[in-house]
């Protein structure tokens, strides 16, 4: 007979990069149920509302996550927009998307980076951060910040791109993606690697609707499904696919998002040869009265943000439903029968940001 | 290009019957969130199909309780877990009850308006 026993995971452990607790009950080296527990980060972000304009509140929001930052607040503004009822300039749009495909592009790295550290392949890491860095420095330049940003406003954006630091980041770019070749041909074509990736952590496309899946995580299991297709910021002039993969294991989510690298790479050349010249902001007046719903496509997938407004400059609610938020049972699911050598992989391979989970 | 939603009240009894037809559609789960009003709460249900993004509001008092979508949905769990934590909103039988345990935070209900305002309200 088996040998039971109950294992607490977390939430201080080498292999988690933010605090979540797990209690996994194993049968030998096999999960049989395991039981999360969130609540260490919990800051209460989406209360500040009530004390802060709905203009400050952006600073707030954009504090909800590091890797995200300035998707959150381009959602949090767009939902604005929406209530104010205006139209952003063209050229803010463009800037919203390059941004935004930047984002991508370093949260993805930071991503396989762990991803690489976690199955022992430490090389391989140092050269998914060091890229990452390139594109970090990238953000200095254009925004002066590295983590947050403070670019956006509701209205449009605070800062420009000159089409001389455009045409410089496309170069960056292109450079980068010669190297990323080399180093997707790591994670995709490496035994090693695809010895720890294959066939693990299966959720199937039907698991993934009924779960609610979000991200790399859902289209890895073949559902062709992407919140940028809605056409916000620019993303209605460009044309991309949506990257899926059936395979539905660790190794289709890693392939989806190295895919997906390359993407925002071309999103951002379309992007920077179609940005058309202009203002960057509307300005508005008054304070907002109605409630709307925003969704955009962050790396780890879908975030939705819902505000209420009332006429005054203070809302009555501001809400941000993250991924992680929902890639949680999707996490419990791949989690129960698999080895518990996996559990570090299975865990990073949902992308988790825990201090944006708990807000 | 702005999405268009649909955004319509319901009566908190039509709420299961709702959520089984999003299932049986293949509709996926996207968020609930609960919004503090004078009387009670407005609870938001989202789910959608493919692009197609329907909302329901669902009105309750504050003394009134409502059953789990959890059953229907397992990922309704964590959203309403927080809903009764931090609103401090009634629910019936959901899945993976944390009892008002889900976040690590000292204060009760932190998100619902003082009782003192409550009784303003009526």
């Amino acid at each position: 007979m088996a040998n039971r026993t109950i294992v607490p995971f977390g939430p201080q452990h080498p292999v988690l990069p933010e605090p979540i607790h797990l209690d996994f009950v194993l049968e030998d080296e096999k999960v049989i149920e395991a039981v999360p527990k969130i609540g260490y980060v919990h800051r209460g972000l989406e209360k500040l509302v009530e004390q802060r304009d709905f203009n400050d509140y952006l600073y707030v929001i954009e504090r909800t996550c590091g890797i995200c930052s300035f998707m959150h607040g381009m959602g949090y503004v767009e939902a604005m927009e929406t209530i104010f009822d205006t139209e952003i300039p063209d050229r803010a749009k463009y800037l919203r998307t390059i941004w935004a495909e930047m984002s991508r592009i370093h949260s993805h790295l930071l991503w396989l980076g762990l991803l690489a550290d976690a199955f022992g392949f430490e090389a391989l890491f140092y050269q998914c951060w060091r890229m990452r860095e390139k594109v970090l420095d990238m953000f200095e330049e254009s925004t002066g910040g590295r983590v947050i940003f403070s670019v956006n406003k509701v209205g449009g954006v605070l800062k420009d791109m000159p089409a001389e630091m455009l045409a410089k980041f496309v170069n960056n770019f292109n450079e980068m993606e010669a190297e990323l070749h080399k180093m997707a041909d790591v994670f995709l074509s490496d035994y090693t690697v695809e010895s720890r990736l294959r066939g693990v952590g299966l959720l199937s496309r039907d698991d993934a609707v009924t779960l609610g899946a979000v991200g790399p995580m859902m289209r890895a299991s073949g559902i062709e499904l992407d919140t940028r297709k809605l056409g916000y910021a620019a993303y209605s002039d460009i044309n991309f696919d949506i990257i899926t993969s059936k395979d539905c294991d660790c190794y289709a989510r890693c392939e989806v998002r190295i895919k997906e690298l390359f993407q925002a790479i071309d999103i951002i050349r379309q992007a920077v040869s179609k940005i058309p010249g202009g203002e960057i902001a509307t300005p508005i007046k008054g304070n907002p009265k109605g409630e709307a719903f925003m969704r955009v496509e962050q790396p780890r997938g879908e975030a939705v943000y819902y505000c209420r407004a009332n006429g005054t400059k203070f809302l009555d609610r501001a809400r941000v439903r993250t991924p992680t938020f929902t890639n949680l049972m999707p996490l419990i699911h791949i989690l129960k029968g698999a080895q518990f050598a996996d559990v570090p992989l299975l865990i990073l391979t949902i992308d988790p940001c825990i201090s944006c989970n708990e807000r | 290009m702005r999405e268009k939603y649909v955004l319509v009240d319901l009566p908190a009894d039509m709420l299961s019957l709702k959520a089984l037809k999003a299932k049986k559609a293949h509709a996926r789960l996207v968020q609930i969130c609960a919004v503090n009003t004078e009387t009670g709460y407005d609870l938001l249900y989202s789910f959608a199909d493919q692009y197609h993004f329907v909302n329901y509001k669902v009105a309750l008092r504050r003394d009134e309780e409502i059953v789990s979508i959890s059953d229907i949905y397992p990922s309704a769990s964590f959203f309403e877990n927080e809903m009764a934590e931090l609103f401090g909103v009634n629910i019936d039988y959901i899945n993976l009850d944390y009892d008002r345990h889900l976040y690590t935070i000292e204060e009760e209900t932190p998100f619902r308006p003082a009782k003192k305002e409550e009784e303003q309200n009526g």
